[in-house]
């Protein structure tokens, strides 16, 4: 059987905010073309951990590499689909500008990356303000694989869209990861798409609880170590979130 | 049209481009108190120039971007917000300006002409100064226009697509001090933000995309700036005041113009 190749490793990753320890000695490693989600329960660390990996925060021990590089040398290897996009709605720039700020490689990059994501090219000429939620979150998509990456991390990015944009978001990130064999990392609140949809899952308290296959891994006695007794009831109440 | 008044409009054509250009940041990363605090700075580079008999322009740009640096390390290092840090550095460098001016007993007519501007003092060598450095700046700020947009609305996004946020921040606040300083020579160190923020403000009530933002920026300003310059050279007024109230009737103009519109299509 041939090795499979790693495309991140994290190595005794430590983060603390004064004297809080936020993430604690966390290692693991992620094959390339998986799907990976990041659970847990709120405060558990999932956003700060990905935003580590990203350089976004600053590591207080540990390594993290990707492909064996260290993430200054791998910035073009990567794409992010951020949490929450808090701009200045007013500010005058079109979808296409937006875009183009990330120096699109080859002809039609643009229309195309819309196209994958399920957006009209009439689209790059809008106002980025005046896009819907669901829209913004696309194009924020098309961004993040607009030089099309080898990772891509999504950091709880179908949050704000209804349940058939969200089924389509997901399609969207299947697609990429079959046809173009991206490495997923995405963070997640919601189990039951977790179990149906990706290939390892890693749980997060502060500590890496747990890291595998979701079938073998989200067991009940897990599920209720992360969440509390009303682990199963927590899918449910979420789901009427959106 | 005599030569000096051909001197004039072209620092002045200059320093629209440049001035209007830098404020379409200005707007998108909220440094409006900032390019505010740096004109107010110089006063004191300008006071130690003439306490030491040096050419005032070199002196005020090199204080000025000291105080630039200053402030971005003040910004990192403490747990003060950056209107504080500005405040007090601003403060503080304006009192120090006073001072020595009074020491010298400068006469009023050249701190007024600091303060609001003036087009008689203006040398040759301004001018070749003005014109470097705003081509500069402005190939800079062309050439950087991406990166610098990205950052002003997502420091998030900047940092993962491979920008160096801390780098082209340090940029962006010495080229502000430095267009602060070019500008306030015509336009003096009180009113000069004002052709940083209104020739911006304005474009962005009437455009929608990035491209025609600042376009219509640097035509305002050019507008605006010419105007100001002419009218304060054949009338003997000061330029500051001059542009400062040419800016603001356009401003508006294009308010009213822009509310009319919103009526009419309601």
């Amino acid at each position: 059987m041939p090795e499979k190749k790693i495309a991140i490793q994290v190595e005794d990753l430590t983060v603390q905010f004064g004297t809080d320890r936020v993430l604690d000695a966390i290692s693991f490693e992620i094959e390339a073309g998986q799907i990976v989600a990041v659970i847990g329960p709120n405060g558990s660390g999932k956003s700060t951990l990905v935003k580590t990996m990203l350089g976004l925060e600053k590591a207080d021990r540990g390594e993290i590499t990707y492909f064996g590089k260290p993430l200054s040398q791998a910035k073009q290897l990567i794409g992010y689909v951020p949490q929450r996009f808090s701009f200045d709605k007013d500010f005058p720039i079109t979808v296409k500008e937006f875009l183009k700020l990330r120096r699109p490689e080859g002809k039609n990059t643009i229309e195309h990356k819309l196209a994958a994501v399920g957006l009209k090219p009439s689209m790059a000429k809008q106002h980025l303000g005046a896009l819907s939620g669901g829209e913004l979150q696309r194009v924020l998509m098309a961004q993040a694989i607009l030089n099309s990456p080898q990772i891509l991390f999504l950091d709880e990015a179908n949050a704000g869209i209804d349940l058939a944009g969200e089924q389509n978001f997901l399609e969207i990130i299947k697609t990429l990861n079959t046809e173009h064999g991206t490495t997923i990392v995405m963070v997640s609140h919601e189990i039951d798409v977790v179990a149906r949809f990706v290939d390892q899952v890693i749980c997060l308290n502060r500590s890496l609880v747990c890291h595998g296959s979701p079938k073998e891994t989200l067991t009940e006695k897990v599920l209720v170590s992360l969440f509390g007794e009303e682990a199963g009831l927590y899918n449910h109440t979420h789901r009427h979130h959106h | 049209m005599d030569l000096q008044l051909i001197q004039q409009l072209i620092i002045g054509a200059s320093l629209a481009a440049l001035l209007s250009a830098m404020g379409a940041f200005v707007i998108l990363r909220r440094l409006s108190w900032f390019s505010d605090g740096m004109a107010h700075v110089s006063l004191g580079g300008i006071a130690i120039a003439a306490f030491t008999s040096f050419a005032p322009l070199p002196v005020a740009l090199v204080w000025t971007t000291a105080a630039a640096l200053i402030i971005y390390f003040l910004e990192r290092k403490t747990k003060l917000p950056t209107d504080a840090i500005i405040g007090i550095l601003f403060t503080a460098s304006l009192a120090l300006g006073i001072l020595i001016f009074e020491k010298l007993g400068t006469d009023h007519e050249a701190i007024e002409e600091a303060l609001f501007g003036g087009l008689t003092t203006i040398t040759g060598g301004d001018v070749i100064a003005v014109l470097i450095l705003s081509a500069l700046i402005l190939i800079w700020l062309f050439s950087f226009r991406r990166e610098l947009t990205l950052l002003g609305l997502s420091e998030e996004l900047a940092s993962v697509s491979g920008i160096s946020v801390q780098k082209q921040t340090a940029a962006l606040y010495v080229a502000l001090a430095i267009t602060t300083v070019l500008g306030a020579k015509v336009l003096g160190v009180v009113l000069v933000s004002a052709l940083l923020i209104v020739p911006a403000s304005t474009s962005r009530l009437i455009t929608r995309s990035f491209k025609t933002y600042t376009i219509a920026a640097v035509i305002i300003s050019e507008i605006v700036m010419l105007a100001g310059v002419y009218v304060a050279s054949v009338s003997a007024l000061s330029p500051g005041p001059v542009t400062v109230l040419i800016g603001a009737g356009v401003f508006i103009l294009v308010t009213i113009a822009q509310a009319a519109r919103v009526v009419r299509t309601r």
